[in-house]
């Protein structure tokens, strides 16, 4: 054991260079890997421990106080599978205004931010115990227009009277960004509500909250959801319940979707180190031949020569592991802390000893693994014939491209280094996977991003070509609504819309059936595949509910909303944003054809050029304090997130790119090593030192022309996988099609090389500064 | 007078000198050792001079600076008209393409390109077209009769082709001075005689040669002046009648078959 790990030592010692790529590619790997694998394990730990600290709610009820009494609702929690429920909730949505911005709010009385169920956290101030006070949900204000923040006072305007309310408490809630439309919510003391509303028309609800049994899926949340429905009175929902997994989803959507794409690239990483060791220990393999004669010669078994090659590669594998688990585990602090900070929990400890011991343990056995095949070889090393000739048997395969391009004429710098590149097959392929897995993240980094980009520049593609959004409430007419909105000069269009819920055959959950009134295809709106509906009976379905219900474009599909069968024929696909992806869009003459009094409630206008969307909102909520008016914020909400993944992706992709240069320096350090002689000759010849490093640039040029070829395949291949597990988690379609033109392969290509030469620099340098007379002497 | 040399003491210069070295040092490991010291040498066109010395006597070191592979400690070397010291690694390397042709012991040939794609090599370094390269390596496998063996690559050949290989490489581009450093060490006695008669035959058509080697019979056999190093000095040089001459007709008739 001593003379091995004496063996070892020499060669670290000796070897810095391989040292230094095994140590620093692993590191990189495995701060990767251990990022992806925290992130993947725990990106809900912080809302899962929020959930249970708070008794969470698995369904909320939103239903109608003119249908369902509270003594019917709390009846129901001894319905069996409900473990715990209530209180009812007086809870009605209310336009607010602050300044100019205004936007609804759903108030909701309660007591106090405790309880069985539900319990909620102040993240600022106080609960509201006095009159006028409220508290209300830490808003993001990319999500909404109205963000009222503590010790603000806000106007609660309804058709009878206006009542200031000041802001006395900021809360965490769970729901904030759930798949239901995330409105706003805020809290009062009990009876407030009453006194807002005063004499107004606006609807009063309930909100009642249920924790079950059986509530972890959704299917079992569904089959919980008809008990509850089963004991209340027909028609008394005015919405979907929001369900636990939705808040989740809607809490983690963007920690889930970088995941993704970390986990992706981090199996990548770990590919494209395999490879880089494997090609450094070939390299030290040939290197070292006559050393591992020697060995054997002197006594140390197979076994033991495999144990001292791959003990080489140990002990920077371990180095480099020790510091990226770390390093990757720091990483993930900032993306669960982010969570962790809307949720007012701490920053969970980044340490996961699992993830991070099976992390170093994987990365060295990896390692290890790559080491194997080349130790193997060097332990059947011919001990004679390492003795006698002092090197393994050297590459001297005919150069087809060095031939053709000095044929051609090319600069015999170019023609040779060219005809150098694949003189090591078995090295050249794992250099080539290499920079291709590199390549192909690169791919992905620059066709990703606009494809991402082209989805938000393109609102009326995801279901959001509209200005504004104006909200109709209490006994403001439809008909005296749209008067309204149209007699304003900034108004350019208006779409009016009514959205219902729709059951579907065979789905859980029912959808968001929305009728639109008003000429839907000029106003922008376009589907992802289709086209849009033209006539009553058509739908343009969201993809996640197409996705699951089966339903492709030509199909027919029934559906149950208020009690009234309706046959839909599927003429479109849309990303259907603001509906996160579900639902069916519908003429409004196929509404009336089954509920002929339903009114439109929710108006979608399109402005003039030219016009000042804060003024509009302002001015026409001035017109009617029934009407709640605000900006269209899905146009401009994405782009953080979509810069935010960027940066992620451009981090990833350095992280690749550096795997790949290391892979490229060790091909280029090994080749101009073993090679050093032709160099010596050809400098004697006359060749420059420029010549010699392009030369050994022009090698590993032609290695990035083939990864190129090897790895912008498996980039757009990655791209399809990425959008299609995005669009399955976020109903969106991405139009991939056009993402790799000209351009993006050109940049690509340009990014190949830019890593290939980077890897290439230093020993092509080295290569040039050989010592002619040094070396031809010691031949 | 076909060169003058004064122990290096004294350097005459000459209007047909091609090679002139002035009290040149080479010393390694902070002068701790001098591999040449003070040595001035002149040698002019179309001589065969050989530099004979014992192992360590400082011969390749001479030979690399006249090649422009090493730089002198102190003194001045200029080849061909060209100031080598002080030169850049750049203008050095175009010293040695143009002006002249090395020939090593262990022929140094690239073993993944053919032979006449070795031969090549150093025209397409110089500028020449490929075809034309082609052309004149192609014509120079002819005249060293090793024409058949041009589609080879250099570790299918004897080693006598080889070397034949090597010297068509150091004469594609007509350098001024051929350099040639234990050009028979890698061979047998016989094949090492008929390249040095192919030297010899060079020489025979002007060209000016340089010879390294420890080898007295073989520098006295073909060399026409013999200068001795010993200890990084010129201990002799002297002139003197080669006991045989090439005809120019045996280039060719030195065939690839009897190497």
């Amino acid at each position: 054991m001593g003379a091995i790990l004496t063996q070892v030592r020499a060669a670290l010692l000796r070897r810095r260079a391989q040292w230094t790529i095994v140590a620093s590619t692993t590191l990189l790997a495995a701060a990767v890997a251990t990022l992806s694998l925290t992130l993947v394990v725990r990106d809900n730990q912080p809302w899962d421990d929020a959930f249970a600290s708070a008794n969470g709610p698995h369904l909320v009820f939103h239903l109608d106080a003119s249908r369902v009494t509270a003594d019917q609702l709390a009846a129901t929690t001894s319905l069996p599978g409900v473990t715990a429920a209530g209180p009812v909730r007086p809870a009605a949505t209310v336009t607010f205004q602050k300044g100019k911005a205004n936007g609804p709010i759903q108030v909701i009385e309660r007591g106090n931010p405790g309880g069985n169920v539900d319990r909620l956290a102040l993240l600022a101030g106080r609960w509201p115990q006095g009159d006028d006070e409220m508290a209300v949900a830490k808003g993001d204000p990319g999500l909404s227009t109205l963000v009222p923040q503590l010790g603000d006072s806000i106007q609660a305007v309804t058709s009878s009277h206006t009542t200031t309310l000041k802001v006395v408490g900021v809360v965490s809630d769970l729901a904030a960004f759930n798949n239901q439309g995330a409105t706003m919510r805020a809290w009062v003391r009990d009876g407030e509500l009453a006194k807002i509303l005063g004499g107004s028309d606006i609807r009063l609800g309930y909100e009642m909250p249920y924790r079950f049994q059986h509530a972890a899926t959704d299917a079992e949340l569904a089959a919980d959801r008809r008990v509850v429905e089963n004991a209340l009175p027909s028609g008394a929902e005015v919405q979907a319940p929001t369900s636990w997994l939705e808040m989740r989803a809607g809490f983690n959507w963007l920690v889930t979707a970088v995941g993704g794409i970390i986990f992706a690239f981090s199996a990548f990483a770990l590919i494209a180190v395999v490879l880089v060791v494997a090609s450094v220990v070939a390299g030290m393999v040939i290197a070292g031949y006559r050393e591992f004669g020697i060995a054997k010669a002197l006594g140390f078994t197979p076994a033991e020569v495999v144990a001292i090659v791959t003990g080489q590669m140990a002990v920077p594998a371990i180095a480099g592991s020790v510091v990226g688990v770390p390093l990757g585990a720091l990483a993930s602090t900032y993306f669960l802390g982010a969570t962790s900070a809307d949720l007012k929990l701490p920053v969970p400890s980044p340490v996961d000893p699992l993830i991070d011991v099976g992390v170093l343990i994987g990365v060295i056995v990896l390692v290890a693994l790559a080491a194997l095949v080349p130790a193997l070889q060097a332990a059947r090393a011919d001990a004679i014939r390492a003795i006698t000739l002092g090197s393994s048997p050297r590459a001297s395969r005919r150069s087809w491209l060095g031939s053709f391009l000095l044929r051609l004429g090319a600069a015999p710098a170019v023609g040779l280094g060219a005809g150098d590149a694949f003189a090591r097959p078995i090295r050249a392929s794992l250099t080539v996977v290499a920079l291709g897995i590199g390549i192909a993240t690169l791919t992905f980094a620059f066709t990703f991003g606009p494809s991402l980009q082209r989805v938000i520049d393109d609102p009326a593609s995801y279901g959001a070509a509209q200005d504004a959004n104006v909200v109709r409430y209490g006994n403001l007419s439809d008909t005296e609504a749209t008067s309204l909105i149209t007699a304003d000069s900034g108004t350019k269009a208006v779409i009016a819309t009514r959205q219902l819920p729709a059951s579907v055959t065979g789905k859980a959950n029912a959808e968001p059936l929305t009728a639109m009134r008003g000429d839907t295809a000029a106003f922008g709106y376009r589907p992802a595949s289709g086209r849009w509906f033209s006539a009553p009976g058509e739908t343009v379905a969201g993809l996640l509910t197409a996705r699951e219900a089966h339903l492709r474009l030509g199909d027919s599909v029934a559906v149950n909303v208020g009690g009234h069968e309706l046959r839909l024929r599927v003429v479109g696909l849309m990303n259907d944003q603001p509906n996160a992806g579900r639902g069916f869009r519908v003429d409004w003459q196929t509404l009336m054809g089954i509920l002929p009094t339903e009114t439109p409630d929710v108006y979608l206008v399109q402005l003039r050029a030219g016009t000042d969307v804060a003024a509009y909102t302002a001015r026409l909520a001035a017109k009617s304090s029934q009407l709640g008016v605000q900006e269209d914020i899905n146009k401009t909400y994405a782009q953080p997130f979509v810069a935010f993944i960027n940066v992620i992706i451009g981090g990833l992709t350095l992280v690749l790119a550096l795997i790949a240069a290391a892979g490229v320096f060790n091909a280029t350090l090994l080749a101009t090593r073993e090679r050093v002689h032709d160099i010596a000759t050809l400098k004697s010849l006359g060749m420059t030192p420029a010549q010699i490093a392009a030369m050994a640039a022009a090698s590993s040029c032609v290695v990035a022309v083939v990864a190129a070829m090897v790895g912008i395949p498996i980039g757009v291949w990655l791209l399809g996988v990425i959008t299609a597990t995005m669009g399955d988690l976020y109903g969106f379609m991405f139009d991939i099609s056009g993402s790799l033109n000209p351009i993006t392969i050109l940049l690509v290509i340009a990014g190949a090389f830019a890593v290939a030469l980077a890897g290439a620099a230093m020993p092509a340098r080295w290569a040039a500064a050989t010592p002619v007379a040094q070396v031809l002497r010691s031949e | 007078m076909a060169g003058s040399v004064h122990g290096g003491t004294e350097n005459t210069m000459t209007t047909n000198a091609l090679v002139q070295l002035t009290n040149v040092g080479r010393t390694y490991n902070n002068a701790a050792v001098a591999a040449l010291d003070g040595v001035s040498l002149t040698v002019e066109h179309g001589e065969f001079t050989a530099i004979m010395g014992p192992s360590g006597s400082g011969k390749s070191t001479l030979l690399n600076v006249v090649a422009g592979l090493d730089r002198p400690s102190s003194g001045r070397v200029v080849v061909d008209g060209i100031e080598l010291t002080g030169a850049s690694e750049t203008a050095l390397a175009r010293y040695r393409r143009t002006r002249i042709g090395f020939v090593f012991q262990f022929f140094n040939l690239l073993s993944n390109l053919t032979v006449i794609e070795n031969v090549m090599v150093p025209a397409q370094l110089a500028g020449t077209r490929p075809a034309a390269a082609r052309t004149q390596a192609r014509q120079l496998l002819h005249d060293l009769d090793i024409a058949s063996v041009e589609r080879s690559y250099p570790q299918n050949l004897s080693g006598g082709e080889r070397q034949r290989v090597a010297i068509a490489r150091a004469l594609i581009n007509k350098p001024a001075l051929v350099l040639a450093d234990e050009p028979t060490g890698a061979l047998d006695s016989r094949t090492g005689t008929q390249v040095m008669e192919l030297l010899d035959a060079l020489n025979q058509r002007g060209q000016t040669i340089l010879l390294v080697t420890h080898d007295v019979n073989l520098a006295t056999g073909h060399g026409r002046r013999v200068v001795s190093l010993r200890d990084g000095a010129i201990v002799d040089d002297a002139r003197i009648q080669p006991r045989r001459k090439a005809e120019p007709a045996e280039l060719v008739r030195l065939g690839a078959g009897e190497l």
